[in-house]
């Protein structure tokens, strides 16, 4: 019997159990992917001609079983096992209404591959639902959640600058990694042309600097060498491989299974309370029970909701902690497909050295003060970088010595904007356990369907539009820009399945991330996300992890559950 | 230097993850996620080349028949010549080039690079009457130069031509003695002076 059980190892999941860990429970984490050894497993050694036919992916293997995770941009022969074989993975989607699910089974799951991009949300983002009536009001607001942020960005680390916007509150930051020469003229123009507007360094989950307690968990300073996707050696970005899971450990209250597969939670009716979990064996598909006093899922979005639409029982007959009917529902991403791209003028004498493991944001400026025609805002990113060989020679620059000659110099600078759009919730936009179909393991697959809405079309147009104007007011000759939303899914912040809320009638869980039906069952992935707000999301889970981690400890302590 | 026009065919497709919300993306045959890749904001990704070729291959443990390894011999060097710096030959690309051909290409690839190679030495016949092996290496220069504008517009070629040049910069020497390449550059300095010694980084900015 464990004190509580953590259905998964990603960025949640290692939170919840390091905190639990810390405070003396006993805690099993089940991870339903294999085993990867921090530093070991990793590929990032490996100079750029060593990889395997240079990081490419079998193009025949790519199409059977990477149809999904091969159009994220970093994946590659380096880091295939860190993606799901979509073959042995399926899914379902209706027809003509795409979602690319993109995932990780394995231990550390997706924060071994995150963009790492570290951003607190602000009482404009939690008081949004309440505000325009869509979703369902969060819980919490920031003043909630202000220590959670800054106890989990003191452990993992954020490199960032200090700006005083009540947008995008700031943090004990890391030193920034700073703009290069087009970025600074940039922000510039940005904050002359467009009043309210700036360019500000990424927030950025990689140690710029390192501090006593990150480095006696072995990480070391960012060496800028942009190989994150393959894993860190140095463990200089957060991930649970490098920093929770390694202090969960050292606390000697941690057992990690892998391999283990969790198909439900065990409910018991007479105590309302769960009391385990079912788990599939991955490798030899035999079924086994763990128990224990709490049960934590952190499985991720999808995951989590198909576990609990799989727990069925006479209390609930719909699903675990569903009595709402709101388990799989409020399915949401960041819409994704806003960009301008082209060449900036001048600075041919300046140049940068190293790579900086993230780009620029352009904090939120639309509907902060003032409101626009579309509810909600878009999140934008921004960076500059000189040509080189690669976008050279899709010119018709011909060949030989004359071609050569040209691309050993750096070329034209390029400024590039992007953006993705908050996505409403909406009820209709759920996974649901597929009626018919079951994976390997004898799951019902998820069925996924999620349309974007009409005011999410209105805020990625209107982001597109300001990528176009902000880069032309710089001087910029566009080249290519976005045509309209990318699928949801493709921006991989999928949210929303158990979302928290204040009513049990209209949502799953309470400002503890505890279940309302189930006092000893939290969740605190992106399943419990009331709305998406404009922010990489990461950051938000992490402290709503550590913040419900400290609560249902003190629950269990005073035995109210 | 010309850059390519936007290519107004390109629909929205898949983010780059890389900006992960910030970057949504084109479709990867898109011009933009192509320029994204092919500047290494993929890291290695799309742009390495491969260790499994060490140039001790014999032409019978080939891919390509000797008529197209002498084809694409030709054409990677004419591409790339050795200058005062080495070559597609000195960085191995023919040899890494088949070994793709062998492990990493589908079918319709290795049908279409095999063409791209029997159109160049058609070409060849055609202007010369000779194969492009045979030739000098300043006539070589004309044929590939003719073939490389006639071909430019194909999207096959273009794949086929990034990835000869690919195979080229992301080599040892053609990342570290044309180009420069740090695999640990250990700082961040986002604002250097370019000398008349600077040269442009092998793989840039990767997110």
């Amino acid at each position: 019997m464990f004190d509580a059980i953590v259905v998964g190892s990603g960025i949640s999941g290692g939170w919840v159990a390091k905190e639990l860990t810390e405070k003396g429970l006993k805690v099993l984490v089940l991870e339903r992917g294999p085993n990867i050894e921090h530093i070991t497993d990793y590929k990032d050694g490996l100079m750029p001609w060593e990889h395997e036919n240079g990081g490419r992916v079998p193009e025949d293997e790519v199409a059977r079983d990477y149809a999904v995770q091969s159009t994220v941009y970093p994946f590659s022969s380096a880091n295939k096992n860190f993606w799901v074989n979509d073959h042995d993975h399926p899914y379902s989607t209706p027809e003509g209404k795409p979602f690319k699910w993109i995932r990780g089974f394995h231990l550390g799951g997706r924060s071994l591959m995150w963009g790492r991009m570290s951003l607190r949300w602000s009482d404009l983002d939690f008081a949004a639902n309440k505000k325009d009536g869509h979703g369902s009001d969060w819980p919490i607001r920031y003043d909630d959640l202000k220590p959670w942020y800054d106890h989990v960005e003191a452990f993992a680390g954020v490199s960032g600058s200090t700006e005083g916007l009540a947008q995008l509150p700031d943090g004990d930051f890391l030193k920034p990694m700073g703009l290069n020469d087009v970025e600074a003229d940039f922000k510039k123009k940005l904050e002359a042309k467009f009043p309210g507007r700036t360019v500000i360094p990424p927030r950025v989950a990689n140690l710029s600097e390192v501090r006593d307690h990150q480095a006696e968990l072995g990480r070391g300073p960012c060496q800028y060498r942009a190989q994150c996707h393959n894993g860190c050696s140095f463990g200089a970005y957060f991930s649970s491989l490098s920093a929770t899971l390694p202090a969960a450990q050292k606390t000697g209250n941690l057992t990690v299974v892998t391999d283990a597969i969790v198909h439900s939670v065990i409910h018991d009716a007479k105590t309302n309370r769960v009391t385990g979990v079912r788990v599939i064996d991955a490798k030899t598909k035999a079924a086994r029970t763990y128990d224990a006093k709490m049960v934590f899922l952190n499985a991720s979005t999808i995951p989590t909701a198909q576990i609990l639409l799989n727990s069925k029982s006479a209390a609930f007959p719909n699903g675990l902690a569903n009595s709402s009917d709101m388990v799989g529902r409020n399915l949401m991403d960041h819409l994704g497909g806003a960009v301008a791209m082209g060449v900036y003028p001048g600075f041919d004498d300046r140049y940068y050295r190293g790579r900086r493991p993230q780009a620029n944001i352009i904090p939120r400026y639309r509907n902060v003060d003032t409101q626009e025609d579309y509810l909600r805002g878009f999140g934008l990113g921004a960076m500059a970088f000189r040509s080189g060989w690669g976008l050279t020679s899709m010119s018709p620059i011909g060949v030989g010595a004359s071609a050569k000659a040209m691309m050993r110099k750096p070329g034209p600078w390029m400024l590039f904007i992007g953006g993705s759009a908050e996505m409403l919730p909406n009820r209709d936009n759920r996974i649901t356990l597929h009626p018919t179909r079951m994976d390997q393991w004898g799951m019902p697959i998820p069925h996924i369907e999620c349309t974007p809405g009409e005011n999410d079309l209105k805020v990625l147009a209107a982001a597109q539009a300001d990528a176009e104007a902000m880069a032309t007011a710089a001087g910029v000759r566009i080249m290519a820009k976005g045509h309209g939303p990318s699928a949801p899914g493709q921006t991989i912040h999928e949210m929303g399945t158990a979302h928290m809320g204040t009513d049990p009638r209209t949502s799953v869980l309470n400002k503890y991330n505890q279940a309302h039906d189930v006092p000893n069952l939290f969740i605190t992935d992106g399943a419990a996300m009331a709305s998406t707000a404009t922010q990489n999301p990461s950051l938000t889970y992490m402290a709503l992890s550590a913040r419900a981690a400290h609560h249902a400890a003190e629950f269990l302590k005073a035995g109210l559950i | 230097m010309i850059l390519p026009e936007p290519d107004t065919d390109h629909t929205a497709g898949e983010p780059l993850q890389t900006l992960r919300a910030f970057i949504p993306g084109a479709d990867r045959r898109g011009f933009l996620t192509s320029a994204l890749l092919a500047i290494g904001i993929t890291g290695a990704a799309l742009s390495g080349c491969t260790t499994m070729a060490t140039g001790k291959a014999t032409s019978a443990s080939r891919f390509l028949d000797p008529a197209r390894y002498a084809a694409l011999d030709a054409v990677s060097e004419t591409i790339m010549p050795r200058t005062d710096t080495p070559g597609a030959r000195d960085a191995l690309v023919p040899e890494r080039f088949d070994a793709l051909m062998q492990n990493w290409a589908s079918a319709s690839t290795r049908e279409k690079f095999s063409a791209l190679l029997d159109e160049a030495d058609a070409l060849s016949r055609a202007q010369t009457g000779s194969t492009l092996a045979a030739l000098p290496p300043e006539k070589q220069l004309e044929v590939v130069t003719a073939f490389d504008k006639a071909k430019f517009a194909d999207a096959g070629y273009r794949k086929f031509k990034n990835l000869i040049l690919a195979l080229y910069y992301v080599s040892e020497p053609g990342a570290t003695q044309e180009l420069r390449y740090e695999h640990v550059p250990g700082a961040w300095e986002p604002s250097i002076p370019v000398t008349a010694d600077t040269r442009a980084w092998a793989i840039d900015i990767s997110l």
